[in-house]
């Protein structure tokens, strides 16, 4: 048996920016975006299910993403969201916020020149 | 953000969405379980691995319920339950509530549903606002005729209707209307209605639309005397002509005339004066031919010429103020061209003015009232009538509240460790008093509720005691006031005896609330002593009234009437109403007189213009030989038409001289008898017999001789000394056309209908028989208000007495509780049960001194309100205070009985094991 890879808990606040982003080319169903998170981030992201659900009923009452029961592809009856303008508006926000944390972070971790090994 | 509307709409769907979250768990269990057995795992296992997965589901339905739930909701929710889960649980003590709460909201909800009916209710016309009525005040000379009791300010000729509405420019019309009796002939039925003169412009300034075809309009009131059009009520066309639609353009005989009839007002709609419920509508310019007695010539000799004359005022006039308009401007408005056409036309017309009133009738303006109510009565008199009555039931809620109040502390302190542990463990004091708050709420809405039902049964029984004709004017309605006010009371009620529990309940020195073992704490008590004195004081207070108004009523019926009416039936005819001419009018009066007095078992027939007894009366200018007024001197007094047995039927002695006969008639010389206040102000006492006198002022033949004195009388009022009176024999006067009979017969009213009836058939069927009643009861509904307000004080104050009792009585079985081991205690150290049951009532001493004390204060001041009402007691009186503090006394005696006795009665064994 391999030791599994150590997951990365996730930062506050950056589950609804995850869910927005996975909901932008299409709408999905809840258990599709926690896959689809897992998936992508290449398994290093855990998404705590517990908390994915809540997270998308509060997207809901914010008016960024709406939901409609509708038939997945197995042909059951599934709670599908999708992003609503003002939460394409939210994630775009979001979105430079991120950017430039990451590139703060990435300054103040990265060794600056002349410091010596 | 999420809005408050969501928030709203999601609490309402809350039950929808958790079942909505169930089934997306599902769905989400069920993907992870079948994507893991495709991944090899045994489907067993593949379902308890999405689970964990999925972790704490409680959690995780909490905090998505978190966002759909609405906190105060949820929390009103769960306090209501709390409460009826209470309720339940004490049905008792829930019963006994709601049972003092409706008797108390009960009695104020009836008072306002009066007020709302007498004084506040608009007339259903679109805009009431707009309207305003037109009065006058000032000198002014002629006749002014009112209808009932509405002042002489408000009346006004013909002609100057019509210049007001001509130059006018701040209304979109102005209106005018005038009440008449109307005898109504619908193929075979005949009956007594009120009809109501209107201008074409009545109907269109208050913008009614016609239930059924069409209402009269400005071209309906063109020319005198042509427009034979009739628009009836609602009522009318459903209860007499049966509903039936096809009764437009149909027609009735209205006091012999043909009219047709054009069109019904909607139901809502019952006239533009209180307490005048016209059943027809008719156009002003028909007012000779609808009132025929007009048409009589007057005292003064002259026929009736109101379309012309100046000086005869009878019209009521109301206006519509154009959109946009404020009252007072449109008031200086119509006053430009009213002084102008005072002064140059209106003046010259006047007759009889003195130089000073001939001044003041130029300075005349023409004053606007907020008309959104219709005409009605001087609201002066009503307003005290309902501030005492107010008041009266204020302190009767009051004190039902300082009952529930009493009861609520005695429940709370059974309540206290609960609460007390509650308050421990961390509950907030603010949710507990809201919780008690609702508790409270709940409990006056359901005595608001109960009490509506108290306050139909108390219009209901009052109405028993009013006249026949205005009973179905006041009924208890639940409409948006009353509910308003319901609502009000409501809260107001739960802050009274709702507060002071809730916070008393969850003070919190826990430590000590959690130490003592015995129930309530000492200022409780104390604050219930106080309640209870508060009690005793108001009830007094009450009874005190109480006692002035039965010495009131007393004091009425002792009225020395100056006649005996025990055995005499009254009722009236009018002839004239059917067409008839004033010769065949007086035929059939004389026909009729000797009739009755053949008739077996009656003993005696008299007859007058002027109903005795019935708040009418007419008042005339007379001219006395040997007495000299001066211009402006009042030479009034107040007239009767008699017919021959009338002073001898109404049991008025004769003093000297001759009482009329039959032959006092038109061909006989003019005769006049005079009662002794006449007498004393025209200077005739002593010789009054073979005086002569005119009617009228100016210098005329003094053509009627005094033949007769009698003695005084009540004559309009029962309440009102007699006033100077003169009577003719009705056969001396021209065009009598309507006369009030008076039998007196061992056969009681009741029973004389038929009899009557078969005495006027013959000469008449058609003719209706109106207001046959005793005279017993025509006198007593003269005081009518006063009896209405006398039942009113009555009941309440017994009311307020026996919940007053009731606290107390509440009070002491709980002290005697309480002070169960103190009192075995003394027992056990050899208190004797006499001593016992003394200090007991010692205790209710203390009370009942300290509440009257205060009461006879409070009844002072209400005294003094209720002065007004009252007829010959003042507003303080001794004999009725004592008599109200013995009788309050003897009600905390019979309170304390049961306490006192089981205190006495206390097992000092029981009692010590107790503690």
């Amino acid at each position: 048996m391999g030791k599994a890879p150590s997951r990365i808990d996730l930062l506050r606040g950056t589950l609804d920016l995850l869910i927005l982003r996975t909901l932008l080319p299409g709408p999905s169903h809840g258990h599709a975006i926690a896959k689809h998170i897992q998936r992508t981030s290449e398994d290093l992201l855990k998404v705590e299910t517990g908390s994915l659900y809540p997270a998308l009923y509060r997207l809901e009452a914010k008016g960024w993403i709406t939901a409609s029961w509708e038939l997945s592809d197995k042909g059951k009856r599934a709670r599908y969201y999708r992003i609503t303008p003002k939460g394409r508006t939210q994630l775009a926000a979001e979105h430079s916020k991120w950017d430039a944390f990451a590139r703060a972070m990435g300054l103040l971790l990265k060794p600056a020149k002349g410091e010596g090994q | 953000m999420i809005s408050r509307l969501r928030k709203v709409r999601w609490w309402l769907q809350r039950r929808r969405r958790e079942n909505e979250l169930r089934e997306e768990l599902e769905f989400h269990l069920a993907e992870e379980a079948s994507e893991r057995n495709s991944a090899g795992l045994p489907i067993n296992e593949a379902r308890w691995a999405a689970r964990r997965d999925l972790g704490n589901v409680t959690l995780l339905r909490e905090e998505v319920r978190r966002l759909w739930s609405w906190a105060p909701f949820d929390q009103l929710t769960q306090d209501v339950r709390y409460a009826l889960r209470g309720f339940k649980n004490a049905p008792g003590f829930t019963l006994v509530v709601v049972v003092m709460l409706a008797f108390g909201i009960g009695a104020n909800a009836a008072i306002f549903s009066l007020l709302n009916q007498a004084l506040l209710r608009q007339l259903p016309v679109p805009a009431p606002k707009q309207l305003v009525n037109l009065l006058s005040p000032g000198p002014r000379s002629g006749r002014s005729s009112t209808s009932s009791t509405f002042n002489v300010d408000a009346v006004f000729s013909y002609p100057l209707y019509r210049d007001i509405e001509r130059t006018q420019t701040a209304f979109t019309g102005v209106a005018t209307h005038r009440d008449f009796v109307a005898h109504i002939a619908y193929r075979d039925r005949a009956s007594t209605e009120t009809g109501l003169l209107v201008s074409g412009s009545y109907f269109p300034v208050l913008s009614l639309q016609p239930e059924l075809g069409r209402l009269l309009g400005a071209e309906d009131d063109r020319i005198v005397g042509v427009h034979r059009v009739v628009v009836v009520s609602h009522t009318f066309w459903r209860d007499t002509l049966g509903g039936n639609p096809a009764v437009i353009s149909d027609t009735l005989v209205i006091n012999g005339q043909t009219m047709t009839i054009i069109g019904v007002t909607p139901e809502e709609f019952v006239g533009t004066t209180i307490e005048l419920r016209p059943s027809i509508f008719v156009p002003v310019t028909m007012a000779a031919l609808m009132m025929p007695g007009l048409q009589n010539p007057h005292v003064d000799g002259q026929p009736w010429n109101g379309f012309e004359d100046r000086r005869d005022h009878w019209l009521y006039l109301f206006a519509r103020l154009k959109s946009g308009i404020a009252r007072e401007t449109a008031e200086q408005a119509v006053n430009i061209p009213f002084g102008t056409i005072l002064r140059e036309v209106d003046l010259p017309a006047q007759r009889g003015l003195s130089e000073t009133a001939r001044e003041r009738f130029k300075s005349r303006r023409l004053v606007l009232e907020p008309g959104q109510q219709g005409q009605r009565p001087e609201r002066a008199e009503l307003g005290g009538v309902f501030q005492l009555l107010f008041s009266i039931s204020g302190i009767v809620l009051l004190i039902s509240c300082a009952n529930i109040a009493g009861l609520q502390l005695a429940r709370s302190a059974s309540r206290q460790r609960d609460v007390t542990i509650r308050l421990s463990l961390g509950a907030a004091r603010s949710r507990l008093i809201s919780q008690m708050l609702t508790e409270s709420f709940l409990l006056a809405v359901l005595g608001t509720v109960a009490g509506f039902i108290v306050a139909g049964w108390t219009l209901r029984g009052l109405m028993s005691l009013v006249p026949a004709q205005t009973r179905s004017i006041f009924r208890f309605e639940i409409d948006a006031p009353i509910l308003t006010f319901g609502l009000t009371l409501s809260v107001a009620v739960t802050l009274l005896f709702g507060l002071y529990p809730a916070f008393a309940t969850t003070r919190r020195d826990l430590a000590i609330a959690l130490k003592t073992a015995g129930p309530g704490s000492r200022s409780t008590v104390r604050f219930r002593t106080w309640l209870v004195a508060a009690q005793v004081a108001l009830s007094l207070a009450l009874l005190v009234v109480a006692g002035l108004f039965t010495r009131s009523l007393l004091n009425m019926s002792r009225i020395e009437l100056g006649m005996r009416i025990a055995d005499v039936t009254t009722f009236r005819l009018s002839p004239e109403l059917n067409g008839y001419g004033a010769d065949r009018s007086r035929r059939f009066f004389e026909q009729l007189e000797e009739a009755f007095a053949r008739l077996p078992g009656v003993t005696s027939v008299g007859t007058s213009t002027v109903p005795v007894l019935a708040g009418v009366g007419v008042g005339n200018n007379v001219t006395v030989e040997g007495f000299t007024a001066g211009p402006d001197t009042n030479t009034s007094g107040y007239s009767s038409a008699v017919g021959p047995g009338y002073f001898r039927t109404l049991g008025i002695p004769l003093i000297a001289g001759r009482e009329f006969t039959a032959s006092d008639n038109a061909t006989a010389p003019k005769v006049a008898v005079v009662n002794e206040a006449f007498a004393r102000k025209f200077n005739l006492v002593g010789s009054t017999i073979g005086k002569r006198m005119f009617l009228g002022a100016g210098r005329r033949p003094f053509d009627i001789e005094i033949v007769g004195l009698v003695k005084d009388a009540r004559y309009s009022q029962l309440k009102d000394a007699p006033p100077p009176l003169f009577f003719l024999p009705y056969r001396q006067r021209d065009g009598i056309g309507a006369l009030n009979f008076y039998v007196q017969s061992s056969i009681p009213s009741t029973a004389l209908l038929p009899i009557i009836r078969s005495i006027v058939n013959p000469i008449d069927p058609t003719l209706p028989i109106e207001n046959l009643r005793s005279m017993e009861s025509q006198a007593r509904d003269t005081v009518v208000l006063d009896r209405l307000i006398s039942a009113l004080t009555f009941g309440f104050a017994g009311l307020a007495a026996l919940l007053a009792g009731i606290g107390l009585y509440g009070l002491l079985a709980y002290s005697v509780v309480q002070r169960t081991p103190e009192l075995g205690l003394r027992i056990a150290l050899g208190a004797s049960v006499g001593r016992i049951g003394r200090m007991m009532c010692g205790q209710v001493g203390r009370l009942v001194v300290i509440g009257s004390a205060f009461g006879v204060g409070a009844a002072l001041i209400l005294g003094r309100f209720a002065e007004s009402q009252l007829f010959e007691v003042s507003g303080v009186d001794i004999r009725v205070i004592v008599v109200a503090v013995a009788g309050i006394a003897l009600i905390a005696l019979i309170a304390a009985l049961i306490p006192a006795w089981r205190a006495a009665r206390v097992d000092p064994m029981v009692a010590l094991r107790c503690e």
